[in-house]
């Protein structure tokens, strides 16, 4: 396998972001077409070839030998055949990391074949087959964690010891997320070329190579090895995300919802960089000490060492040290978090996300809704080995991340429910459903996190792209002018009809598994010792999301695609290149609940599909508390929640049918409620007047008065007054007393010649004297 | 005045006409004067040669007529200087009627 396609894979779309941005605009948009779109489909196909690679070599046996064995091995295979590789061996419940040599031989055949060479006695293939697993010398595939490739372009910088390169990580997470920035990524930008088509050349080229640009940095952030590299991403595609949000900046709203959206950000990020520090304290700490070769980084291999050294000197309890470095990672989390805070739009940060639907529709759908905005996801996912322990002041941080996801999902999702813009409907649902998402990862169930990421990422982008059809059509976001569209954009309808199923959790859809397995996870957290009312309590907040969640699906499909049609003009439905990337995330929205099936739901023929997606991440992510719970009460207990699930989606998509369904068709009375319930819908409307309080009463004017103030007593009192002004007072001054020296009067000047022309040769006849007088005087007083 | 030899006096002599040449330039406020203390302060620089000169008549051929030779010039260049010195004055007076070095109009060397 060749491991340098990893960084080909980020210059594909780098390259296309080049041409588009030197040549797009002169060559003409088929140009910026072809280069635009093949970027990220390379991409795919690249990624794809590299998905396959991995799946291959996870599917070799894996020979694991004594060291002097494997020494012989390697030497006998010269190296071509054999690698040593350092992996995780999962045994009794518990991991291990172990050298082990991987060789690129069919089992039978690397067997036989030692055996001629006499490379392994029958002997000690013997004690291979009955020995414990945990001793075993030949392990059997699957026992090991699987195989990921690493690629080193070379180093960055490094700095006393702290040492960053240009390391790339391909495992079963970043893999992942790269086939769904890649795949999804490539549709939208078919779909970009119909939706973006009656722009001007320069336009069209310009929203291309900002496209090309975000998956490019999109791609560096979810393959990072080093937090920083990782950082390097992370701010890539907050800047394309910025420069998409005000890509109509002629607007002046549109550009202040992109400065909105970069300042937000900002906040987050600034949490990122000092959990960096954090860490960066951290491991110059263990790398001077009990490490002990002095170097450090902040790659993802040596901050697991990092961690494992860390919970190790906690147990041996060697005088608090070791409580010391996991309080700290404690903090380094909390602070990444807020970064994730920040990037994935989660209370108190989520403010950027609703406006951020200014930037035209397919961007809302690939950034703001499949792929950036779940990067915090993806980081904690990424770095589980270092959340799963880690507490602050006793408070555990994941329990933090689930309280603060469970409240997102639920406040954006009441505020879904009250919208008119579409987009905005949508943005509030993604909110709430990386809130899910968030509850999911706080109850350390990774797995279902990233597959509820992945199917998030199709039905999201179908309904973002659907709603891009209907403002397409309609030139209108808003809800109220729609209605009565499933006769005239009957493709549009269909696909969107079935993404917002998937998206109220229908059962058999793909949304339906995914929020499930989140829920299912929170309530087998809630049997678990330790705060386990809140747990339970997050599970009831989590269900009652659900039901929101059917309803607002429910009323944007109602007001948009049923009743009468509320708009001016008459609408069409939209070009090819526009329905068919709805049509294949259609088609994703429903197979992607494939890669999750619970197993008590399929045959026990077809039992290795069961939790296909989860299961594949269990063994790289950290092991939450439950995966140590008895197996069968476990399944009873996620029988439950898939029933508990199946009946609230089902209800509630029902019930919100029928009581829509139940209105006059032509008119939207029900959007015009009376006494508390207008209260309420005004309340929702202007999503829990956060915005208003925390942001244009609190932290606005507070930052407009620290401005003030900075202005006022620093940059006017100290900087313009004090330093420069005052400089040049002490020139004038200065100027005054040289001036007054200058008489004009000859006689005053002769006077001053006549003085100098006695004390220079005074001067220069004492000076040779005068110095040795001096230094012997000094040399005096040293010695004495 | 023990040990004080002849030429000792002499330079004492020519150090004496010399400042009082300087305080004249730097006291007087009349140009005429300050020109007379001026050639005071040139003859004494004179009167120093010349007594180097002397003392230095028992040193091989060249070395004694030197400073003579310097004073006949110095002499020449102040008769020079003083008819210059002296058609500036009158010019000077002629323009402003005075020959107070500290006259206001007259002498201030600035703008």
């Amino acid at each position: 396998m060749n491991t340098s396609m990893i960084p080909l894979l980020i210059l594909v779309p780098f390259l296309g972001f080049l041409l588009n941005a030197f040549f797009g605009r002169r060559l003409g948009k088929s140009f910026v077409t072809c280069v635009g779109v093949s970027a990220p489909l390379i991409a795919f196909v690249m990624g794809a070839a590299l998905f396959s690679n991995l799946r291959e070599i996870d599917s070799r046996p894996v020979v694991q030998l004594d060291a002097d064995i494997q020494r012989r091995v390697y030497d006998a295979y010269s190296g071509e055949l054999a690698r040593y590789e350092l992996v995780t061996v999962h045994a009794h419940g518990h991991a291990s990391q172990r050298q082990i040599l991987r060789v690129d031989l069919p089992y039978e055949s690397f067997v036989q074949d030692a055996l001629a060479k006499n490379l392994i006695t029958q002997a000690e293939l013997d004690d291979a087959e009955h020995a414990e697993p945990s001793e075993r010398v030949i392990v059997a595939a699957g026992e090991v964690a699987p195989a990921a490739f690493t690629f080193t372009l070379g180093n960055w910088f490094s700095v006393g010891g702290f040492e960053v390169n240009f390391a790339f990580l391909l495992d079963r997470i970043s893999i992942l997320l790269v086939l769904v920035i890649t795949g999804i990524g490539s549709l939208i930008h078919i779909y970009s070329t119909g939706y973006m088509g009656d722009r001007s050349a320069g336009t069209f080229a310009r929203f291309f190579t900002y496209l090309n640009l975000f998956i490019a940095a999109m791609l560096v952030l979810v393959l990072g090895k080093d937090l920083l590299l990782m950082f390097v991403g992370w701010e890539g595609v907050g800047m394309c995300s910025y420069l998409l949000i005000g890509f109509d900046y002629d607007d002046k709203a549109n550009a202040a919802c992109g400065t909105k959206a970069f300042v937000v950000n900002r906040i987050g990020d600034l949490g990122f960089v000092l959990g960096m520090l954090c860490l960066v304290v951290l491991g110059r700490q263990a790398a001077l000490g009990e490490l002990g070769d002095g170097v450090f980084s902040l790659d993802v291999d040596f901050l697991r060492t990092l961690v494992d050294h860390g919970g190790s000197a906690a147990a041996a309890g060697e005088h608090g040290h070791g409580g010391g470095a996991a309080g700290m990672i404690g903090v380094a989390c909390l602070l990444l978090f807020v970064g994730a805070t920040g990037k994935s739009a989660q209370i108190p940060l989520h403010i950027w996300l609703p406006d951020a639907m200014a930037g035209p529709t397919p961007v809302s759908a690939l950034i703001h809704a499949a792929t950036m905005v779940t990067a915090g996801i993806y980081m904690i996912t990424r770095l589980s080995f270092l959340f799963i322990d880690a507490q602050v002041f006793g408070i555990p941080v994941l329990g933090i991340v689930a309280v603060i996801g469970a409240t997102t999902a639920f406040c954006a999702g009441a505020a879904a429910l009250a919208q008119d813009d579409i987009k905005r409907v949508l943005a509030y649902s993604t909110v709430s459903q990386l809130g899910y998402m968030f509850l999911g990862v706080g109850a350390a169930a990774f797995g279902a996190s990233m597959f509820h990421l992945v199917t998030h990422a199709f039905f999201k982008a179908l309904l973002f792209l659907g709603a891009g059809s209907v403002i397409h059509a309609c030139h209108s976001q808003s809800m109220s002018k729609m209605g009565g569209l499933k006769d005239s954009m009957p493709w549009t309808f269909k696909t969107m009809f079935v993404g917002a199923f998937a998206l109220a959790g229908f059962p058999l859809l793909s949304g339906f598994f995914s929020k499930d397995l989140i829920l299912f996870q929170v309530l087998a957290r809630s049997n678990v010792e330790g705060a386990s009312w809140v747990w339970a309590l997050l599970y009831g907040m989590g269900v009652f999301t659900a039901a929101l969640t059917a309803l607002y699906s429910m009323r944007l499909i109602r007001m948009t695609f049923y009743g009468s049609y509320r708009g001016s003009g008459h609408p069409h439905e939209s070009p090819w290149v526009m329905t068919v990337p709805l049509q294949v995330l259609a088609l994703g929205a429903v197979l992607a609940s494939l890669l999750g099936w619970p197993k008590f739901f399929l045959p026990a023929s077809l039992a290795s599909w069961a939790d296909m997606l989860p299961h594949s991440l269990h063994a790289v992510v950290a092991a939450g508390p439950t995966a140590l719970m008895d197996h069968d009460y476990l399944v009873s207990l996620e029988v439950t929640g898939i029933v508990i699930g199946a009946v609230v989606a089902v209800g509630f998509c029902a019930l919100g049918f029928a009581w829509l369904w139940s209105l006059p068709p032509s008119e939207i009375a029900w959007e015009r409620p009376v006494g508390w319930m207008r209260r309420l819908r005004d309340f929702l409307f202007r999503a829990w007047m956060y915005d208003e309080i925390v942001n244009k009463r609190g932290a606005q004017p507070a930052v407009k008065q620290l401005s003030h103030w900075l202005w006022r007593w620093f940059d006017d009192a100290t900087l313009d007054q004090g330093l420069v002004d005052g400089m040049g007072r002490v020139g004038v001054e200065l100027s005054h007393m040289a001036r007054a020296t200058q008489t004009g009067r000859a006689t005053s000047y002769l006077r001053m010649f006549a003085l100098g022309a006695v004390v220079l040769p005074l001067l220069a006849i004492l000076a040779t004297p005068l110095f040795t007088l001096l230094t012997a005087w000094f040399a005096g007083g040293g010695t004495h | 005045m023990n040990g004080l030899t002849t030429p000792d006096l002499v330079q004492m002599v020519a150090a004496a006409l010399f400042s009082v040449g300087v305080f004249g330039v730097l006291s007087r406020r009349n140009l005429l004067i300050v020109l007379m203390s001026i050639e005071l302060m040139l003859n004494g620089a004179n009167l120093s040669l010349v007594g180097f000169s002397r003392e230095m008549a028992h040193l091989p051929r060249g070395a004694a007529e030197g400073g003579q030779v310097m004073v006949l010039m110095a002499m020449a260049v102040a008769a020079a200087e003083v008819a210059i010195g002296l058609s500036i004055l009158i010019a000077l007076f002629r323009h402003v009627r005075s020959v107070d070095v500290d006259a206001p109009r007259a002498t201030l060397l600035r703008n």
